[in-house]
């Protein structure tokens, strides 16, 4: 197997794998990047077995054939390759030499036998997304998923499609992040009335698929793996297969008191009050009162903080406590210029929107301080 | 070429380890005077050698032994049930002799201490020896009871000196002794250093602490934790654990086990045990301000093979309250029906702090707030008539069928008044405070 390949591409090639290979050597193999030769083109496959990436690129092919090779060594030794063009070369016992001008390295493969199978040419429905939704969406749940292997529902995205409206949920407990948006000229995906649970390592690989905002991905369902396309690069994501819970009846339906802020200054100041936490201690005090917000945040290991804004709010004065981090992180992901912070008296979740629309809500609830 | 390493003829640091010789029998010989010199045990209530004196050890009696396994040994044995309330005033008093010459003193378990004396020579007019030796000989004509001194430039080093002879011993190491001391001595041995430790050395070819000792910087390194590199640092005279003062404000861990007698091969009666060991370790957690992230349970049973098992916790809590059902179904995974125990214990670990409650989206919070209310008034009641006054259902067969006692209840036991707790007995601050 010989072939001849633009620097740019094949280091943009080996760098989409990097994500998804293992790092842990329980299965060496998983350490690797299986590139074989085509039709005028490269195809590199990287998998941990749960989230899998097929990629074709254009190269030049001298001879036919395959071999995986160490991902992160390859990458490495691609970036410090000054040169347009890049030869990779299989020779006996799975050796490769990978040659730029004078500049050559030599290293080991391994064959492509022991390769885990990634399917590439399947024949599903696909269904069609505009990137910058789907993004959007992930961005705006991505922060909220559990790290608590305990609860493995939670470990991921929840996605849902209903009469026209794509909606993505994320909670580890103790908030829940939900975007709910119209599909348009998409064409509606069907995933079944269950919805999916699309996990966090998956979710991950699927954003940086989505580059261009007006672009269209391809999605589609098939035995509990999400598959998605786009030009050159096919994603599949193994489901968690569990059943997320019943978030709806979190959500508060009734007003509690709705106070609007500037985005930017709420953040800062909430940042101002991050300062003061450590590990074991992260939470502010929000008190409203005389039309005014008042923070503060005492932490006997580290000091003390205050900070005030003015503010509109309709309904009576409130003191709640929050997971300063919970509140900076539903916020930062806010695009428009106003939010709205929505609270309420004992123990009630408080909700986070952007002003005036409906389509992002953070719910958390509040620390006991 | 031992010594270039250690070529410490001052003392940077003097560091004093006080250990009990057979502490409790000691503290037993000590008001018993007639029981001086005799094999004696103290245990008898656990069925089980808690502590042998000399006398004892010498016909072959060990710690942890079975008590008709040292009878057997040793037919003229004399067998007492623990005594904790006067082992711990005992100790309280061994504390005290040693902080008329130190402030600087800290308890580390019931019968050892460590002191710092360093620069006190000027105000005693005596040598670091002289003023160890003081402190011996006061322990000895007040108490009573027999201890062993270590004296050495680090934590770990005095307890490796404390170590070296016993009972009745007095070993200093100064700093240019070190290597003397280290090159017998397996690496085991030295304090911090475990079953894993040792065996990962053994593979480097450490066999020894002088070996350890003297592993190049470089390699402690890149080899060890900051735990290893610690104890290698202490093993070469250099002091970097402080004798620390306060009484401990957190912990990693809560443990609780509880042997009670006769063994018992009655479920209720032990889950009810098991469950009492809970709700003491959550006593202790709350006091401290904590809650567990990770439990662990182990049952015991009478030939003491010990079949345990953990689980997290989804939400910390220390409220037994709340833990009862997984305790519970840890307990029925372990348990074996017609299998006769002897006692239970329970670990409460990966503490946190748990001053403040996140509420969660899918619990209640009222129901939280009314746990916390139930037991904020039962630690209330528990330090006003007695720990566990209130407790769960489950663990009320103990108080019906008793906490399990083997021959003759301590004088103490049997002087207490009516209702009156341990604790009242013996006027123990519950927070040790120091006066």
């Amino acid at each position: 197997m010989e072939f001849n390949v633009e620097r740019g591409t094949f280091l943009e090639a080996v760098q989409k794998t990097l994500g998804i290979v293992e790092r842990k050597s329980t299965m060496p193999i998983l350490n690797n990047v299986l590139i074989k030769t085509g039709d005028g083109q490269i195809t590199v496959v990287a998998t941990d077995r749960e989230v899998g990436l097929v990629a074709h690129y254009n190269a030049t092919v001298v001879e036919e054939g395959g071999i995986t090779i160490a991902a992160r060594k390859l990458f490495e030794m691609i970036r410090e390759i000054q040169g347009d063009s890049i030869n990779l070369k299989k020779l006996e016992n799975n050796w490769v030499t990978i040659t730029c001008g004078k500049i050559k390295y030599r290293l080991p493969g391994i064959s492509v036998d022991e390769f885990p199978e990634v399917s590439d040419g399947d024949d599903i429905g696909f269904s069609k997304i505009k990137s910058g939704l789907l993004r959007e969406m992930i961005t705006k749940t991505y922060f909220a998923i559990s790290t608590d292997e305990m609860r493995a529902s939670l470990n991921g995205v929840y996605l849902k499609i209903d009469r026209g409206w794509i909606e993505m949920v994320a909670t580890d407990g103790h908030r829940l992040s939900v975007v709910k948006m119209k599909l348009e000229d998409d064409v509606v995906p069907d995933f079944g009335s269950e919805g999916i649970i699309i996990p966090r390592k998956g979710v991950g690989e699927i954003r940086k698929l989505l580059e261009d905002d007006d672009e269209y991905v391809q999605v589609g369902i098939q035995q509990g793996v999400c598959i998605l396309k786009k030009n050159n690069t096919i994603l599949r994501v193994s489901l968690i297969d569990s059943d997320y819970p019943d978030y709806e009846k979190v959500i508060p339906t009734e007003r509690g008191i709705d106070v609007t802020l500037n985005k930017d200054e709420m953040l800062h100041s909430l940042k101002r009050m991050g300062v003061i936490s450590s590990e074991r201690f992260s939470g502010v005090k929000i008190q409203l009162t005389d039309h005014k917000m008042v923070l503060s945040s005492i932490n006997p290991d580290v000091g003390e903080a205050q900070d005030e804004l003015t503010v509109d709010y309709s309904g009576k004065d409130l003191e709640m406590g929050y997971n300063v981090k919970y509140l900076i992180e539903a916020i930062d992901v806010i695009g428009e210029r106003d939010i709205s912070f929505e609270m309420r008296e004992s123990h009630g979740p408080g909700i986070i929107r952007s002003f005036g629309n409906d389509s992002y809500k953070c719910i958390i609830m509040p620390l006991r301080l | 070429m031992d010594d270039l390493l250690f070529e410490l003829h001052s003392w940077p640091r003097a560091i004093i380890h006080v250990d009990g010789d057979a502490f409790f029998t000691s503290c037993e010989e000590a008001i018993h005077p007639e029981l001086r010199g005799k094999p004696i045990i103290a245990g008898g209530e656990r069925g089980i050698v808690a502590c042998a004196s000399y006398a004892a050890k010498n016909r072959g009696i060990k710690r942890g032994i079975p008590l008709h396994e040292a009878k057997k040994r040793c037919p003229e044995l004399i067998v007492l049930p623990s005594d904790y309330e006067t082992y711990s005033l005992f100790s309280r008093r061994l504390l005290n002799i040693m902080r008329r010459f130190t402030p600087q003193v800290e308890e580390y378990s019931i019968d050892e201490a460590f002191a710092d004396i360093t620069g006190l020579r000027r105000k005693y007019r005596d040598s670091y020896v002289g003023i160890a030796q003081s402190i011996k000989a006061g322990i000895k004509q007040e108490l009573g009871i027999g201890i062993t001194l270590g004296l050495s430039l680090t934590k770990v080093l005095a307890k490796v000196a404390s170590k070296h002879e016993k009972p009745d011993g007095f070993t200093v190491i100064p700093g240019r002794a070190i290597p003397l001391f280290l090159r017998n001595l397996p690496v085991e041995k030295v304090w911090g250093i475990g079953h894993a430790t040792a065996h990962y050395l053994s593979k480097l070819g450490v066999r020894t602490a002088l070996e350890f000792a003297r592993l190049p910087e470089a390699m402690v390194t890149r080899h060890f934790t900051k735990p290893g590199r610690e104890i290698w640092t202490e093993l070469r005279g250099e002091s970097i654990y402080p004798v620390v003062l306060e009484e401990k404000s957190s912990y990693a861990s809560i443990s609780k086990t509880k042997t009670f007698a006769p063994p018992t091969t009655n479920r209720e009666y032990l889950f009810a045990q098991l469950l009492r060991n809970v709700e003491s370790a959550c006593i202790k957690a709350r006091r401290y301000y904590l809650a567990p992230q990770k439990i662990a349970i182990f049952l015991k049973n009478n030939d003491f093979t010990i079949r345990g098992v953990e689980a997290k916790i989804l939400r910390p809590t220390a409220y037994p309250l709340e833990l009862t059902d997984l305790v519970k179904q840890l307990f029925e995974s372990v348990y074996r029906p017609q299998v006769t125990y002897r006692s239970t214990g329970i670990v409460l670990m990966d503490l946190r702090e748990d001053r403040y409650i996140q509420y969660s989206l899918f619990e209640s919070p009222v129901k939280i707030e009314k746990i916390e209310k139930i037991y904020e008034a039962g630690d209330f009641l528990g330090e006003k008539y007695g720990k566990h006054t209130l407790h769960l259902g489950a663990s009320h067969p103990i108080d019906q069928l008793g906490t399990g006692r083997r021959g003759e209840p301590t004088v103490r036991a049997q002087t207490r008044f009516c209702g009156e707790t341990k604790r009242k007995h013996l006027g123990l601050p519950i927070l040790h405070v120091k006066v």
